[in-house]
């Protein structure tokens, strides 16, 4: 019987989080880019062999939220979940979420030197994940826009035929 | 990268415009409408303005 585990200890949340995100990685690996926000659902799609509990992977979820890793769209009027550019779901492991320098840099060659390269890299890939982040936002800015247009056009075609019936009603 | 940036930023500046006019046609149009419709009523006397 799985028991819920105690809020209230760091450890465990700390433990509890990076559970959740091996998962929720993984599950935007098999699934898609796009999974549904519904802890309910999720949990009965979980790879791991021990699913967190509905409560903890909505306090997971949340903490994901809060970090700006994930993101809610809506399809259809329900919520969904999709990965930003910066939550590397391609891997495997707990690198993905923020873009640190790989050990190997880190513990080879002299240590300033593979710092340096380290962070040049870090840096980079922060810019790049910055950029494909500020693109993805103007393309949804655009979908946005683009729908204003057409209400605005639906509503405007409506005012002219009310205008219409109304001139009918008027003089003729 | 920075180009197709951009094109993005000057296709949204130019969506944005669009709707912004449209907006405005359809808030001048039903303005129209209202005050004709108003127009109307009060000239076939069906309201009694206290002039």
């Amino acid at each position: 019987m799985i028991t819920p585990r105690e809020p209230t200890d760091l450890s465990v949340e700390v433990d509890l989080l990076d559970g959740v995100d091996v998962g929720l990685r993984s599950l935007f690996r098999r699934l898609g880019p796009i999974i549904p926000a519904d802890p309910h659902v999720l949990v009965t799609m979980w790879p791991d062999r021990r699913p967190p509990t509905s409560d903890e992977l909505a306090r997971g979820i949340d903490r994901l939220l809060k970090r700006r890793v994930l993101r809610i769209i809506f399809l259809a009027g329900e919520p969904h979940l999709t990965a930003l550019p910066r939550y590397d779901t391609a891997s495997d492991g707990r690198a993905g979420m923020e873009h640190e320098p790989a050990p190997e840099l880190v513990a080879k060659g002299s240590a300033p030197a593979a710092l340096g390269a380290g962070a040049a890299a870090a840096g980079s890939t922060s810019a790049e994940a910055d950029a494909s982040a500020e693109q993805m936002q103007l393309e949804l800015a655009i979908d946005a826009e683009r729908e204003r247009v057409v209400l605005y056009r639906v509503i405007i075609v409506m005012e002219v035929l009310a205008a219409l019936v109304f001139a009918r009603f008027l003089w003729l | 990268m920075t180009s197709e940036r951009d094109t993005v930023r000057r296709e949204l500046r130019a969506v944005a415009s669009e709707a912004r006019w449209l907006k405005r046609i359809a808030t001048s149009l039903f303005v129209l409408e209202v005050i004709i419709g108003l127009g109307y009523l009060v000239v076939h006397g069906y309201v009694h303005l206290p002039l």
